[in-house]
């Protein structure tokens, strides 16, 4: 049975075997699988190394990947849907527990592995912590420094004044 | 204790994240040191901190928890000890900010009772309790022991035994201190997503804010501030429909004004057309109406207006001129001998096409008809502008079964001109082949199509003057064609009910979409839908790459469709006796019913981002209808 998974290691040297069907979901690894010809079957077959992407990251790729294993996602040229599309309420809670470096690391191996579902559920969760917050709520939430000058605010504020409701 | 109790230390039992095991590697020191290991464990200090089991499963027992379950009462004792010193370790910590506070507050609250509760020998020779924290002598050594510890750990270990370390101490902290430093851990672990994140990615995030959040974005820092820059918004003026092709187009000449900011164009004009849109789709929104009186009794038969001008072509003979602001009635064109049929205008002309069998172009400006082409031999009906080879042409269809083109005349040209066929320098060519009226034509650059009533679309290519495909299916008049020049498909909607696809490229049928039950008289395409409009009372949204029918909507009276128009986010449509507005963005949902209720016939609407026109019937007269969406959107 374990032959028949695919062997994966992570950066930090930690290597998990995984369905293909799983593995797939990242168009970079599927791409990559079916350039190597990858075996399964094949009990010496190389682990694929994953440079970019450190083993606690990878398990919620995985576990992501596991979750939606039966999951027609939209298609992924109709940029419309896919940005219109609200998060998905599995994602919103998978990706709302986490901390923001975490956050952080699965929006950069989504891209890198190239997963466009997981990848667009990480950034509407990061555009739901900024939405509807004013900036010193944006600051505080993501412990950003305010570099603007009192002048450079006043500009800024003169600028969007006439947007503003009245 | 109830056994229901979360455990007192949390982490005791739970396996290591992979960062922190060892790896076969992790078992030599980096800058092995023997005789600083030999000198530690033969300090006195190993005995008091119980540190031989440590070392055991540091350097034998990459799993460590062998041990530590065995010895779970000792381990608590000692765990109280490491993590007590280790508090005063960080607070000693010149380079810890906000740890201190709260470890110090918690070093002042815990001391006396932790001490009190242990049951284990004091980690202190010291006689008094409370003193072993002040007392100099051991306080100095458990300081340079952890110091020892922690340079060494820091000079000598791998990643993972640092890592591995560090979590065998957490392992040993009770719940109160763990959730103190989860707090802390969690503040230090923000993280500035857009100045972090690849510019793409950063983008993605802020396509998903309303607005409102954006310009609060641009609060936030220079660095937030320069990600919305001109080019973010004009991509949401384009990902939303918010601008036309032709504003597009127009702005590329402005391009070099954009990229020194000037007077933030895009921003404002997105912000602008997003509340107009708000407008439209709120139902509690009163447009302002402008009633005018239009062309007495007769039917209006063209519609066509932007911001300075309303022009309408009726069966009375005339083509009027209004303004869109106030309605007022500009001017009266006046010269054809029959009702007006087919109207376009283009720049500063106007040309018109009717039952006199006449093109005629007209001035706007002065109002003054400039050139008459003669040569069809029945009714115009339909006509189309395209430009090819850098010029403008005008294709006319008509009952005479032909189609005609014509070259635009220059617009400085002002000399009246009245041609026939054979003195026209205008005239180009004549397209011969359907064998019934010609009631649709419409192009781009040099691909004409007509449906006829003789049921076949005819595909024309002006470059060689020639038929590229003859599109037969259709058992019944064709009334209407789009040509969708990005995908290479021509659509068509015909009096057999049914709409069909034609592959360009090979002139084969793709789709036939049966949906409707009575003529389909009218298609529309804008980015997101196909739209069709019968007169079986309904109208239907159609995805335009795939021709699913995304949504149907039904006038409750059941008369045929006569008029309907989208600016891409809202579709407006008209019946006998029936104006409806839909919210496209929300799959044609209804936003006004009936919005008109003192109306006849709606013979022609058009609308764009603030206004709607609307040519109607009104006690047997005619009447253009002016809905202003503006509200209070400069």
């Amino acid at each position: 049975m374990s032959s028949q998974l695919i062997k994966i290691t992570t950066s930090d040297e930690e290597t998990f075997k995984v369905e293909r069907s799983i593995v797939e979901r990242s168009v970079l690894l599927k791409h990559l699988l079916s350039d190597l010809e990858y075996d399964e079957t094949d009990e010496d077959a190389e682990p694929i190394p994953l440079p970019n992407v450190r083993a606690s990251v990878f398990k919620k790729v995985l576990e992501w990947a596991e979750h939606h294993k039966n999951t027609n996602f939209p298609d992924d040229e109709d940029e419309d849907a896919r940005k219109s599309a609200p998060i998905d309420e599995w994602d919103r809670e998978f990706l709302k527990v986490v901390d923001q470096e975490m956050l952080y690391e699965i929006i950069l191996a989504a891209n890198y592995l190239n997963i466009r579902p997981l990848l667009d559920a990480g950034c509407k969760t990061v555009a739901e912590m900024i939405r509807g917050k004013s900036a010193e709520e944006i600051r505080r939430t993501f412990n950003i420094v305010n570099d603007f000058s009192p002048e450079e605010e006043a500009a800024i504020k003169r600028e969007n004044e006439w947007a503003e409701d009245r | 204790m109830s056994s229901d109790n979360p455990p007192t230390l949390p982490l005791l039992n739970t396996p290591f994240p992979s960062s922190c095991k060892l790896q076969d590697h992790d078992h030599y020191l980096l800058n092995s040191n023997d005789l600083l290991i030999e000198n530690l464990s033969k300090s006195n200090f190993k005995k008091r901190l119980n540190l031989d089991d440590d070392y055991d499963d540091d350097n034998d027992d990459g799993n460590n928890n062998k041990n530590s379950n065995d010895n779970s009462d000792e381990n608590r004792g000692r765990s109280r000890f490491d993590s007590t010193n280790k508090r005063i370790l960080l607070d000693k910590d010149e380079d810890n900010n906000l740890a201190n506070q709260i470890i110090f507050d918690t070093v002042d609250e815990n001391i006396d009772e932790e001490i009190v509760m242990d049951d284990d020998p004091l980690p202190s020779p010291s006689e008094s309790p409370k003193n072993i924290y002040i007392d100099s002598g051991p306080l100095l050594d458990s300081l340079k022991f952890i110091n020892l510890i922690e340079n060494f750990s820091t000079n000598s270990l791998t990643k993972n035994s640092q890592n591995y370390l560090a979590f065998k101490l957490l392992s040993k902290l009770n719940r109160s201190t763990l959730s103190d430093f989860n707090n802390l851990i969690n503040k230090s672990l923000k993280r500035d997503f857009l100045t972090n994140l690849p510019i793409e990615l950063s983008i993605n995030i802020l396509e998903n804010l309303d607005y409102k959040s954006l310009l609060n974005v641009t609060k936030v820092s220079k660095k937030w501030n320069s990600l919305i820059d001109e080019n973010f918004w004009k991509n949401l003026l384009i990902r939303d429909n918010f601008i036309t092709n032709d504003e597009l187009l127009s702005t590329l000449n402005l391009n070099h004004d954009i990229n020194n900011n000037s007077q933030f164009f895009f921003k404002k004009l997105y912000i602008k057309r997003f509340k107009l849109y708000s407008n439209w789709i709120n139902p509690n929104f009163q447009p302002k109406r402008i009633s005018v009186r239009g062309h007495g009794q007769n039917v209006v038969t063209c519609l066509q207006f932007d911001d300075n001008k309303i022009i309408t072509g009726a069966d009375d003979k005339m083509i009027n001129i209004y303004n869109p602001n106030n309605g007022e009635l500009l001017k009266i064109l006046q010269g054809h001998e029959g009702g007006v049929w087919a109207l376009k205008y283009i720049g500063n002309q106007i040309i018109s096409g009717s039952t006199d069998r006449t093109v005629r172009i007209w001035n706007i400006n002065t109002g003054k008809c400039t050139h008459i082409f003669r040569g069809h031999t029945s009714t115009i009906r339909c006509m189309e502008i395209v430009e090819f080879n850098n010029e403008k042409l005008i294709v006319t269809g008509s009952r005479d079964n032909t189609l005609h083109v014509w070259k635009l005349p220059n617009e400085q040209d002002d000399e009246f001109y009245d041609l026939n066929v054979e003195n026209n320098p205008f005239f180009v060519t004549v397209l011969k082949g359907h064998t019934g009226s010609v009631r649709s034509v419409t192009g781009f650059k040099n691909i004409i199509i007509s449906g006829s009533y003789d049921h076949t679309i005819r595909v024309w290519d002006l470059n060689t003057l020639t038929i590229k495909f003859i599109l037969k299916g259709h058992t019944d008049r064709i009334y209407s064609t789009i040509y969708d020049h990005n995908r290479n498909k021509c659509i068509s909607a015909s009096m057999d009910s049914s709409i069909r696809v034609w592959d360009l490229k090979t002139g084969e049928c793709l789709n036939i979409l049966k949906n409707h039950t009575s003529l389909v008289g009218l298609l529309g395409l804008s980015n997101k839908y196909l739209i069709s409009a019968a007169a079986d009372g309904t109208l239907r949204g159609w995805n335009p790459k795939i021709y699913t029918n995304e949504f149907t909507l039904h006038h409750d009276n059941h008369s045929a469709i006569t008029t309907f128009d989208s600016n891409s986010n809202v579709l407006v449509s008209g019946s006998e006796g029936q104006f409806n507005i839909y919210d496209l963005k929300n799959k044609g949902e209804l936003i006004k019913f009936n919005f008109l209720n003192d109306i006849g016939q709606v013979w022609s609407t058009k609308c764009n981002f603030n206004k709607c026109i609307i040519a109607v019937e009104k006690n047997q007269q005619s009447y253009i209808e002016i809905l202003d969406f503006t509200g209070n959107v400069e």
